[in-house]
């Protein structure tokens, strides 16, 4: 007697005997809600309106800004109305309505001053800008 | 009080009636005034580009010329009055071969720290007079803009005396320093800077005019073509000039926007009073105020006639009649005022950004509709503060008329050149370089050509001011 022979055999018998009707069934519900789901109509919209009371803060009272005076300085005002002046005469006699320059009670104007005058030193001397001592070989040295 | 918050609403009163009453001045009898040149035929330069009017880039130092013009001002002889203006007139009309060359030069040599300041600062990059207009508005002081016109004036001698001498390469050294400065001085936020620097080019295209002349000179076709266009530049100080009314009476930018934003009668009357006495200086010192009950009287009288329209001006801007109602009296008058007079100030400064010959109709249109405005008080006091515009941008054009018509002159100068001395018969047939059109017409120059004299032409904008004409008659020379 060959035991493995025997078990399958055992087996094959014991298979045979079951009962398919659950298994059908299984597969005939799964089919249904498959179709079910499917086929289903989309969902449909629902609107809610939700009332809520919310309490408004209260507006700050509304007080117009005061004018803002930014006014020119009375000379300031003075220098504006003597420009308006100035502009008008020159638009319309010309160039010649501008201010004379400034005279002055002389001639021409001192020199310009030296830095010796400036520091209240008495000018000096310049020395004679030396050619790499070449002029002390032809003239001697005079220092 | 009430009498006092009324005031702004009499001043109008005042200035209208001084607009109404300014009687127009009759020009004298003015003449065309001829030019006579005489010339020799000159070819375009090897290099077109070896002389400049003004100095070339690699001239230039960085940094600003200002300080350098201050200097140049504060080393300058401080002459007996008149002494020397005398003989600088004498020497800026005598014919460059009559000139006293030693006695000029010596005088010259008085101004030479002076002009050495102005060489320099001609050729820096960048000039900014950095004056406070902004803290202190249109009550700033001016550099003194009548020495530099006078130290332009020379320098121009200086021109002379090198074109008297044939030394041309100094000559045009120091146009250059004149052009340069004359740009310079130019710009700022007043309109009296470009005048003057408009008055100081034109001293300087005289001498360019001289040196065509002189014997031996170059032609500086290329030369005057390098210069920019314009000249003088009018835009910028436009745009301080425009906001001119809100620079002296700053409330007035609060006061447009009081449309929207209500203010008690109050709070009203509490705000103007200030501004009111403002006005009063202004007037007071610009214009010729009445006495304090005859101001009174006139303006309270003007204030009632204005009111009907200025309800309506309001009305039209969306305003019920309830809330005109609800404004004081003053407001409703003087935001009409006001937005009457920004109307106006617009009609006017915005032609200055096209070529004058496009814009000269546009701005005797609104130089009309100004006067037409201030005859009806409307707009007042602040468009009494308006000047008539549309002179000072012919004479800018002018200047650039007169650069132009020097070009016409060197492009039929290059043309005989080429063609045995003869001018062309018309300026159409120079192909050699572009003939330029009158900058104040649009059109071009008016030319005939008879043997070897041409004539040259551009006509004045206003038929009555004959002086405004340009009239070139160039004789070719061997």
């Amino acid at each position: 007697m060959d035991r493995d022979r025997l078990m399958f055999l055992a087996g094959r018998a014991a298979g045979g005997r079951r009962n398919r009707a659950w298994q059908c069934l299984a597969v005939l519900l799964a089919a249904g809600l498959g179709a079910l789901l499917a086929l289903r109509p989309p969902p449909r919209e629902i609107e809610r309106v939700v009332v809520r009371t919310v309490e408004r803060a209260a507006p700050p009272a509304v007080t117009p800004a005061p004018l803002e005076l930014v006014l020119l300085r009375p000379d300031q005002l003075r220098g504006h109305a003597d420009y308006l002046k100035l502009r008008e005469e020159v638009l319309t006699k010309g160039l010649d309505a501008l201010p004379a320059p400034r005279p002055v009670a002389g001639g021409p104007a001192e020199p310009a001053e030296t830095i010796e005058h400036l520091l209240g030193e008495r000018p000096r001397m310049r020395p004679r800008p030396s050619f790499f001592g070449l002029e002390n070989l032809i003239f001697g040295d005079k220092s | 009080m009430r009498s006092a918050h009324t005031c702004i609403v009499l001043i109008v009163a005042v200035a209208a009636g001084a607009a109404a009453q300014a009687p127009r001045k009759v020009r004298p009898q003015e003449k065309q005034q001829v030019v006579r040149l005489k010339a020799s035929p000159a070819p375009e330069p090897r290099a077109a580009l070896t002389y400049l009017l003004l100095p070339p880039v690699l001239d230039q130092s960085p940094g600003n010329a200002a300080q350098l013009y201050y200097l140049a001002n504060e080393v300058a002889p401080r002459e007996k009055a008149g002494k020397w203006s005398e003989k600088i007139e004498q020497w800026m009309e005598t014919p460059p071969e009559k000139l006293p060359l030693k006695e000029v030069a010596k005088a010259l040599g008085e101004y030479s720290t002076a002009l050495r300041q102005l060489e320099l600062a001609a050729r820096r990059e960048y000039c900014h007079w950095d004056l406070p207009v902004r803290s202190e508005r249109m009550g700033l002081v001016l550099p003194e803009l009548g020495r530099y016109r006078r130290l332009a004036r020379v320098l121009a001698v200086k021109v002379r005396l090198s074109t008297a001498k044939g030394d041309f390469e100094q000559a045009i050294h120091d146009l250059q320093t004149g052009f340069a400065m004359s740009r310079h001085v130019g710009e700022g936020p007043t309109l009296i800077q470009p005048l003057v620097g408009t008055a100081i080019s034109a001293i300087m295209v005289d001498r360019v005019e001289e040196l065509m002349q002189a014997p031996g000179a170059p032609n500086l076709y290329w030369a005057l073509t390098w210069l920019p266009r314009p000249l003088v530049d009018l835009r910028g100080p436009m745009q301080w000039e425009a906001a001119m009314v809100y620079l002296m009476l700053p409330p007035l930018r609060r006061l447009r926007d009081l449309k929207t934003a209500e203010l008690t009668p109050a709070q009203w009357r509490a705000g103007t009073d200030d501004l009111v006495q403002s006005l009063h200086v202004l007037t007071h010192r610009y214009g010729k105020p009445e006495s304090s009950a005859q101001t009174k009287l006139a303006l309270t009288a003007l204030a009632v006639h204005a009111y009907p329209r200025a309800k309506q001006y309001l009305r039209s801007l969306g305003r019920t009649d309830e809330q005109i109602a609800a404004m004081p009296v003053q407001q409703v008058v003087a935001v009409y005022h006001l937005e009457t007079f920004d109307r106006l100030r617009d009609e006017s400064f915005k032609w200055f950004h096209v070529p004058y010959w496009q814009a000269r109709a546009g701005l005797q249109r609104a130089a009309d509709a100004l006067d037409r405005a201030k005859a009806r008080g409307e707009g007042l006091p602040f468009t009494a503060f308006l000047p008539a515009l549309g002179r000072a941008y012919f004479l800018t054009a002018k200047l650039d008329r007169h650069v132009a018509a020097l070009r016409c002159i060197e492009a039929v100068r290059m043309y005989a050149a080429g063609h045995d001395g003869k001018p062309p018969a018309r300026l159409s047939d120079i192909t050699a370089v572009p003939v330029p059109i009158d900058p104040v017409t649009g059109k071009p120059f008016a030319y005939k050509a008879v043997g070897d004299t041409v004539t040259l032409e551009g006509r004045a904008p206003a038929p009555d001011r004959p002086k405004d004409d340009l009239r070139y008659e160039l004789t070719l020379t061997k």
